[in-house]
């Protein structure tokens, strides 16, 4: 009798405390997700009344060369990121991750460290880095018998994405860094022993002993790095604002744009919807292939 | 002989290790040096560039100009508002949720906490623009408190995840032990529960802390009174003003970060696991 009654009072309890976290998701997130597919189908500014056009604007997203831009930018981006951020942030988690060195709290915590910064401070400094007329990058491009005033990196439809993905990949080294080198100390060093007894260098001990053990830890980095590289966009505000000619135009700044300034909040939350779907496919496909063996 | 080159080897490559190192360390440490020089030159001085050394030292001065002209006392204000609203409204749910979630069993337990978890997997950029019709309808639209508000919703899938697995580790039979000792759901909930919860909450504070404090996009989208800015939107309206003054930016900026140089120093291993966990889980 009296353990019925314990067992309903759970259920009751159960249900009680999940109110909070219902509520305040149904109404910030699952509404407003219900709400944006709802959007994507309308063509509306916002104030006066909304037509329905029902796949309409995702047509018209898909024919758009600047939304392909912005989603080749992205893919850019990625990359770029993978180049100048993780992959750094798995060597130097290596070398640090090796016994004998000393210091290895402080160059942790210093490497991490532009990771807890906004966007808005070192966007701004890294714009000054790039100035053409007094920046560091000058004196640099200058110093090896360049012509550093001649060379915006950030104002140049060229290399302004490169400019931008550089920056990135000094905020984001660190943070990988911090990841691996867990995964590095939890690795067996007795097999690495072993394997250089057995006559393997260091390439190769790395490669197909060391590196084998932490796959886990870099799939998951690789489909957290994907995600994030996607959602960038206070990085581009601050260092271009999507220009010069759309040559940095991402995804979440077109989508910003699309609804802000041009009053298309139809079309805009189209593409938010495509930015999501994309998301959501590539976590779930990736997971169930390359990512297979950590589940 | 032999013996003697693997200990040059080995000197050789361990000199290398820590060149490559200390090169890693200044790249990071430039554009922070950068700051902390250009905010203490005087504004003729500063007109060089950032990346001349500075010769006529104004080591407070940037600083009282730069606070007084960039009010920061009151966005400093603002942003702590929105913090602490975020902070303790995602404790407080994610802790209750993931407390239910790892210790009750009740129909619809699953489905309900990956319905929960979808807020992980789409951005907050997919849903940002009808929230600011849902903000609007609820008279939220530049507030702090809507802003606080939508991100203890869109951002409590990762805290009520971290907190279920925290609570899996707690063992069953304390919680029983107090139950069969006559507590009440709620009683047990304060006096056994809650207690043994604080390790699980630092990692917890900081990470939400940190996105609140460092949130540019929601308050761009949801705020339009400047005297409601956080700091971040501040900073930026400052900077599109003053584009040349390098050495007010840099005070600006030493102003805004400050607050958070400090936090990550005092709990740095806090910050690294709670963002390390943040991505091993997202």
């Amino acid at each position: 009798m009296r353990k019925k009654s314990l067992y309903r009072n759970q259920i009751i309890m159960g249900y009680v405390l999940l109110i909070p976290a219902v509520l305040f998701f149904a109404v910030f997130f699952g509404y407003s997700l219900v709400q944006a597919i709802h959007y994507s189908m309308l063509d509306w500014d916002g104030v006066t009344k909304a037509a329905f056009v029902g796949l309409g604007n995702y047509r018209e997203l898909f024919t758009d060369p600047v939304f392909w831009k912005a989603f080749v930018n992205n893919i850019f981006y990625t990359i770029g990121i993978l180049a100048f951020g993780v992959l750094p942030g798995l060597a130097l988690a290596y070398i640090l991750s090796r016994p004998y060195i000393k210091g290895r709290t402080l160059f942790r915590s210093v490497y991490f460290f532009p990771r807890i910064i906004s966007a808005v401070v070192y966007g701004a400094v890294w714009k000054w880095m790039y100035d053409p007329r007094n920046g560091l990058l000058r004196l640099i491009i200058n110093l090896f018998g360049g012509d550093g005033g001649g060379f915006a990196i950030t104002g140049n439809v060229k290399t302004a994405m490169l400019g931008i993905t550089i920056t990135g990949g000094w905020t984001y080294f660190g943070f990988c860094m911090v990841i691996f080198i867990a995964a590095f100390m939890g690795t067996n060093m007795e097999l690495e022993e072993a394997a250089k007894l057995d006559g393997a260098n260091n390439w190769q001990t790395f490669h197909r002993v060391t590196l084998p053990q932490i796959r886990p830890v870099i799939n998951m980095v690789l489909v957290y790095t994907v995600i994030d590289c996607f959602k960038v966009y206070d990085l581009v505000l601050v260092m271009t604002s999507g220009g010069p000619n759309d040559a940095t135009q991402i995804m979440t700044y077109y989508i910003y744009k699309q609804a802000f300034t041009f009053n298309r909040f139809g079309y805009g939350s189209a593409a938010a919807i495509v930015l999501g779907i994309f998301m959501v496919a590539f976590t779930v496909i990736y997971n169930a292939t390359l990512g297979k063996e950590e589940l | 002989m032999k013996m003697r080159s693997q200990k040059t080897n080995r000197l050789i490559t361990r000199i290398l290790i820590y060149l490559v190192l200390i090169l890693a360390l200044v790249y990071t440490l430039i554009p922070f040096a950068t700051i902390l020089l250009t905010s203490f030159r005087t504004a003729k001085d500063a007109v060089r560039g950032p990346f001349t050394w500075p010769k006529d030292w104004n080591i407070v001065g940037n600083y009282i100009e730069a606070w007084e002209m960039g009010q920061f006392s009151r966005y400093m204000l603002n942003s702590l508002y929105m913090m602490v609203l975020t902070v303790v409204g995602t404790l407080v749910v994610a802790t209750l949720a993931g407390y239910s979630f790892a210790k009750f069993r009740y129909p619809g337990k699953n489905a309900i906490y990956y319905i929960l978890l979808i807020g992980m997997m789409i951005p907050f950029q997919s849903i940002m623009l009808p929230l600011y019709f849902t903000l609007k309808s609820m008279g939220l639209l530049n507030s702090l408190s809507g802003i606080g508000l939508l991100m203890i919703g869109t951002g409590e899938g990762f805290a009520i995840m971290m907190m279920r697995s925290f609570f899996i580790g707690i063992p069953d039979s304390i919680i029983e032990s107090a139950r069969l000792d006559g507590c009440s759901e709620i009683q047990v909930l304060v006096r056994v529960v809650l207690p043994n919860t604080f390790p699980a909450w630092t990692s917890l504070v900081v990470i939400t802390a940190m996105g609140s404090w460092n949130n540019l996009l929601a308050p761009m989208m949801y705020i339009f009174s400047q005297d409601k800015y956080p700091v971040p939107y501040a900073l930026y309206a400052f900077q599109s003003a003053h584009t040349t003054d390098y050495q007010l930016l840099a005070a600006g900026m030493m102003i805004s970060i400050v607050p958070i140089i400090i936090v990550y120093v005092m709990f740095q291993s806090s910050f690294q696991n709670g963002l390390m966990a943040g991505a091993v889980k997202g």
